[in-house]
């Protein structure tokens, strides 16, 4: 390593969950090792490279009016290398949220050219950049996401009974979570088959009240301090989301020997495997006909235990892949 | 309203994972007159809601109880109204020009009723092999279909609609008619093949390029080839019915060519010794595939020999040198 090289982290929105959990990835001594690593906030003013071996990871989400910044940075910038990280924009997030197509996957196309490398946070997120040559392959990266669990590594893991289907769901209570689609489902679902409770909070908070009113197998809870309570009766953790990058809930359920239900789509595709069950994105009776595949499945406890020997591996190659990304010279 | 010109057939069963990227090759053709028949063969995943997603006028979703990949393919011809008929398997994948140079092809060369061309071999991820079928493409007789099956894999063909109504029979319990044989469960691309081969005029000709992504489930199990040998006996049977005097003298080959073949398959799970003695039984059956194939046949039976009696360290060279096909 460089003794003098600083790793300098660009974002513009400190609060986005996704970017601060990535940032905290950095802490890890192996990467920490890696150089000096800065946080810079880009409506501060301009980032500059302190000196020749420096690197710049943005983490903000492009859009047409940041492509300045990038521009600035490129030419202005001075650093080595420069490295962006696609948090925010996938298949599932075009398809559900952007409506010209076209003129979308220009400025990405302007973005990515504008940095060195690509890194994507999925495999799938990875392949639709191809798809739609937003960067040239060999300039994309897939480093798919991951984090610490290592108290969900050791809780008891699920023990499916004879009652009814204890399925979980927690997040943010936004539009892209798409639980609104999951108590949709719940209500074609008899109330002896499966059992919801979803934790969390967020602007749709009152949809999501009204759609489960009258529903004595959906329960929304309040946030909670620890996933392992949350965690301890579930036999399966439900992500039914529009769009997700990567999908972060996917890990920790897998971690906690719960095998997942969620939507084909982007970095939750990464996460099925054999041992999750899928369904179409977006699609409510998708999400019923999985819910029974769940319900009838006599292996719901093996496909936890498996789904937790992946989650458990997945941290130490995301630590790897991004050593050895920022060690290429 | 006017019928496609071509009518693309895809059977779905339990390939959730590999759906969405076949639809979009399909859409993504430059050649866009086309019906897309998506054949549900009820499958116990999510494969078909993947499917209904796509708001794309020219794809028409049929359902029906599980017949497997040729009784669904059947299903799909019988309601195509296009002159030219694609099959794409829904685990493989096109490339944008594919329809549009088979097209281009069937319409320059009227006599020839099956264009095919080379596929490219992907893994589990979509990944390229770096291995590529390249069959036998022109002057392509009966036996070059029995022997070595040129068209290589069920999402390589576009045919001439008029080639399946000439094979059609009656299947008397349902009362309609079939193209694929569905009391085949494998090989019943190859039974068909030599069923248009011996009995129809129709030609068979492969075109330059590489239009397909067929991906390749190693996954094997002894026991699948086992199987496999037993259900591709059963085409040798079909084809000794339809002409005795090409079976009498093209059987052997076409025999142990495919004994052959299992026999490098068995080399890439590392099943040393059954792949010996499906060799042994190959040129017991018939030597002359030595001097038809030589390179292929010896470097085959080095690498089951190799792999029989010698330790385990020599196995990574010897896979290298298997790879193709």
């Amino acid at each position: 390593m460089l003794a003098n090289r600083k790793i300098v982290h660009v974002l513009d929105d400190l609060a986005m969950g996704g970017v601060t959990r990535a940032l905290k990835n950095f802490e890890h001594p192996e990467l920490a090792a890696m150089g000096e690593h800065k946080t810079i906030d880009i409506r501060q003013g301009r980032v500059r490279a302190s000196g020749p071996d420096d690197i710049a990871i943005i983490h903000f989400t492009a859009n047409w009016k940041k492509l300045g910044w990038l521009l600035d940075l490129r030419l202005r910038g001075g650093f080595e290398r420069i490295m962006l990280i696609e948090h925010s924009y996938t298949q599932g997030y075009e398809s559900s949220e952007v409506l010209p197509k076209r003129r979308f996957r220009q400025m990405l196309r302007l973005a990515y050219r504008l940095v060195d490398e690509v890194v994507a946070v999925s495999k799938t997120q990875r392949e639709w950049m191809i798809a739609h040559t937003l960067a040239a392959p060999d300039k994309i990266i897939a480093i798919p996401q991951s984090r610490i669990c290592t108290d969900l590594l050791t809780m008891t893991p699920c023990n499916r009974d004879a009652g009814p289907l204890q399925i979980r769901a927690f997040g943010r209570f936004h539009k892209q979570k798409g639980f609104d689609l999951l108590i949709k489902a719940m209500a074609r679902v008899p109330a002896d088959l499966a059992t919801l409770k979803i934790a969390g909070t967020g602007p749709d908070a009152d949809q999501l009240e009204a759609l489960a009113h009258g529903l004595d197998h959906v329960d929304i809870c309040p946030p909670f301090d620890s996933p392992e309570s949350f965690l301890s009766e579930a036999d399966l953790v439900a992500i039914p989301s529009r769009w997700e990058a990567f999908g972060l809930v996917g890990t920790e359920a897998r971690a906690a020997g719960r095998p997942i239900l969620a939507a084909r789509v982007d970095g939750l595709r990464d996460q099925l495997d054999a041992d999750g069950f899928g369904h179409a994105p977006g699609s409510v009776s998708s999400i019923v006909s999985a819910i029974y595949r769940s319900v009838n499945a006599a292996n719901i406890n093996e496909r936890g235990r498996s789904s937790r020997d992946r989650a458990a591996v997945e941290y130490d190659r995301m630590i790897s892949s991004w050593c050895a990304l920022l060690s290429r010279s | 309203m006017k019928p496609p010109i071509v009518s693309v057939i895809m059977p779905v069963y339990n390939t959730a994972k590999y759906v969405e990227p076949a639809i979009a090759s399909v859409l993504a053709q430059t050649y866009a007159d086309f019906e897309l028949l998506i054949i549900d063969d009820a499958g116990t995943d999510e494969s078909i809601e993947l499917c209904r997603a796509y708001d794309d006028p020219r794809i028409q979703i049929i359902s029906q109880a599980n017949r497997g990949l040729a009784g669904a393919r059947n299903t799909g011809i019988r309601n195509a109204r296009g002159q030219f008929i694609a099959l794409l398997d829904s685990d493989d994948l096109w490339e944008p020009k594919k329809l549009e140079k088979h097209i281009e092809h069937l319409r320059r060369a009227p006599h020839i009723g099956v264009s095919y061309a080379a596929s490219a071999l992907i893994d589990d991820n979509g990944q390229m092999l770096r291995i590529v079928q390249r069959p036998k493409l022109h002057n392509v007789s009966p036996q070059d279909i029995f022997l070595r099956n040129p068209i290589g894999n069920g999402s390589a063909p576009v045919l001439r609609r008029a080639v399946f109504e000439d094979i059609a029979f009656l299947n008397r319990d349902r009362d309609e008619h079939d193209y694929f044989d569905d009391t085949f469960r494998q090989s019943e691309d190859i039974e068909c093949w030599c069923r248009i081969a011996l009995t129809t005029d129709w030609g068979f000709e492969g075109i330059q390029g590489t239009y397909t992504r067929y991906r390749i489930n190693e996954g094997g199990l002894s026991a699948n080839v086992v199987k496999q040998f037993a259900t591709w006996s059963r085409v040798k049977d079909r084809v000794a019915q339809l002409d005795p005097h090409f079976a009498a003298r093209w059987s052997p080959y076409a025999e142990a060519f495919q004994l052959r073949y299992l026999a490098r398959r068995c080399v890439r799970m590392g099943e040393g010794a059954l792949a010996w003695s499906l060799m042994k039984d190959a040129l017991k059956l018939c030597p002359r595939i030595i001097l038809r194939e030589p390179a292929k046949t010896l470097s085959t039976l080095a690498a089951a020999s190799v792999l029989r009696f010698l330790p385990s360290s020599f196995n990574a060279p010897l896979q290298a040198l298997i790879q193709k096909g």
